[in-house]
């Protein structure tokens, strides 16, 4: 019986100790081979099979959007995701969600009981760049609960909004236990200014808080890349690099999982005009890129 | 349903929970994790570590600090070596090699050995002395009764394990095959260019047999990240280089080892010698105004790969 016990314990132990070992602070692991999973997201780019998780299709239901490939859909759905595995949607939590333009997210999180502030730049300028027309931007927050995903009176409690520029955030934003952007970054003008931001939004957090951000990653050359303009890529090696730096200046990032996928989507390269439901990879200028997301974590 | 059958059915019940709890079945699930959890360990990424001091004993690829040189087992290599046990990194680099090599167990008879680059540093000597047989090269023919001038290897003993021979680390020629391990020690950074640097250690891959293991040590870039010697007699290689180099590895399938970035902590890690270099403290040097330390790199063949 004894020897039961033992051997019992001792495999349980080697099992466990596998997680334990890992549950390492100031190192990433990079991994370009394996496929990354939807239910426990690390930082990862957008792949066709993380499209079939339930979790996935649970997550298009709460955004009362149709389930698509697409790659701005896993972008809604994986911030929700890093988010809820954290334990950041549950009530009480203050979040501060980045250039937000119509985004389902801020009312999603509402309903959950999140404080959510909302930002986006002054629509004076977002006139002049462009967005307004493109319909991507809106001054108004009531756009935000178009869908209808929170109830009106949660969503007026909960949900406030206010014009920031990402290039110079606020000192008065702090005290947030996660950030979000989607897509923002690369739109900053150069490869710096969007690295500078997500470093910036990092002060808004309190300790133990978490950033997710998503952008633009490059698959067809590890050199040549738009390094400014109006959309910048990162190729994989400004990934790596700001991780490291992120890393030695004392923050916590998920592991890096630059696997592009193996399914058939994952190698169909969408040309524009771009298809609504096979917009995974997609050409940008004569470069094939796709959606990374990136989780840091602020020490306790 | 009749009393027979339900005492069979009870019967069978019973004997199969016996099985369940049988120690023999935990035995095996007990190896089976063991065997999970050595399989886990070398999974394909790779990881790069801030966080923890690098460890002699257990070396992964990491730079030369200050705690590593107070360590037993550096200690013994050096008494094999016949070294004096000071903080130098030349030393430091002959005493990873040999550590790795022995973690690996390569240091064993029988195994063939190829050093790339080797001059006159004593490590042909130390490996024959384990039995190892060396073949031992450089651009020029490297000297024999130099390799084994402290004797550390009984000289008939060395005279048949030790060989020695002509070849240029910038063309690694084909016929250099099927050696267990092979190493150099501070030489990848002396080949005119990091690119060559970089070559030279994927081709010194190709003399691996499956299963084989190279070790490799050079001169690394402490202080930036992006500036750097590319081009001339002594390069240095970067953290941008390094990352893009293993990378490409793994997506070759070959096992690479964690890559630990941490500088060390110690007091003689933060002194940075300054030319004409004092001998005593000499981890981490300037070189044009850069700041460096050598650092050893580990890369494993699969048993299952062939060229």
């Amino acid at each position: 019986m004894k020897k039961i016990i033992i051997t019992l314990v001792l495999s349980i132990f080697m099992f466990a100790s596998q997680d334990f070992l890992e549950a390492g602070i100031g190192r990433v692991k990079i991994n370009l081979t394996e496929e990354p999973s939807f239910e426990n997201p690390v930082s990862q780019l957008a792949t066709q099979n993380q499209f079939y998780s339930p979790e996935f299709a649970f997550w298009c239901a709460e955004i009362k959007t149709p389930h698509a490939f697409h790659r701005k859909l896993w972008e809604y759905c994986y911030i929700c995701q890093v988010l809820n595995k954290n334990g950041m949607l549950t009530n009480g939590k203050k979040g501060l969600g980045f250039g937000v333009g119509t985004e389902p997210l801020p009312s999603l999180f509402a309903k959950y009981g999140v404080k959510v502030l909302a930002t986006d730049q002054d629509y004076g300028d977002a006139v002049s760049q462009g967005w307004a027309q493109s319909n991507q931007h809106t001054s108004a927050r009531e756009v935000l609960n178009s869908r209808g995903i929170c109830d009106q009176d949660t969503f007026n409690r909960l949900v406030s909004f206010q014009n920031a520029d990402m290039n110079h955030i606020d000192d008065s934003l702090k005290g947030f236990d996660f950030v979000w952007s989607s897509c923002c970054l690369e739109h900053l003008g150069s490869l710096q200014a969007g690295l500078d931001f997500f470093k910036n939004s990092l002060k808004c957090l309190n300790p133990g808080g978490i950033a997710v951000h998503t952008t633009e990653y490059n698959l067809s050359s590890l050199t040549k890349t738009l390094e400014t303009g109006g959309c910048v890529i990162y190729r994989r090696y400004d990934i790596i690099n700001f991780a490291c730096e992120l890393i030695e200046e004392g923050y916590e990032v998920l592991d890096l999982n630059l696997f592009p996928g193996s399914m058939p989507l994952d190698k169909h390269i969408d040309f524009p005009p771009y298809s609504y439901d096979t917009h995974l990879k997609l050409s940008l200028f004569d470069h094939t890129c796709t959606s990374i997301g990136i989780v840091v974590r602020k020490r306790k | 349903m009749n009393y027979e059958w339900k005492r069979l059915i009870i019967n069978e019940r019973y004997r199969f929970m016996l099985k369940f709890c049988d120690c023999k079945i935990w035995i095996i699930a007990f190896f089976l994790s063991v065997a999970f959890h050595l399989k886990a360990g070398n999974s394909q990424d790779l990881e790069v570590i801030f966080d923890l001091e690098p460890i002699f004993e257990k070396p992964v690829s990491q730079l030369a600090t200050e705690q590593q040189f107070y360590s037993a087992d550096f200690s013994k290599w050096c008494a094999e070596l016949k070294e004096p046990l000071t903080l130098h990194r030349q030393i430091w680099s002959w005493c990873y090699i040999a550590q790795v090599l022995k973690n690996e167990e390569m240091l064993e008879p029988g195994k063939c050995g190829l050093g790339f680059g080797v001059g006159n540093e004593p490590l042909p000597a130390l490996f024959a002395n384990y039995g190892c047989s060396i073949l031992a090269t450089d651009i020029v023919k490297p000297r024999r009764s130099q390799i084994n001038i402290k004797n550390i290897c009984a000289p008939q003993q060395f005279k048949e394990l030790v060989k020695v021979g002509l070849a240029d680390m910038n063309r690694v020629e084909p016929y250099l095959q099927d050696y267990d391990f092979v190493w150099s020690s501070t030489s990848a950074h002396l080949l005119g260019d990091i690119g060559n640097g970089f070559q030279f250690m994927r081709k010194s891959l190709d003399c691996l047999k499956p299963g084989g293991v190279a070790v490799h040590t050079f001169e690394y870039n402490l202080s930036s990240n992006w500036h750097s010697v590319t081009k001339g007699p002594i390069v240095i290689f970067r953290r941008y280089d390094l990352i893009h180099f293993l990378l490409g590895l793994i997506q070759e399938g070959y096992e690479v080892y964690p890559l630990n970035l941490n500088q060390g902590g110690g007091t003689y890690d933060a002194y940075i010698d300054q030319p004409p270099y004092n001998s005593n403290y000499h981890i981490k040097l300037a070189i044009s105004n850069l700041a460096c330390t050598y650092m050893g790199i580990v890369i494993k063949k699969p048993a299952n790969k062939f060229n």
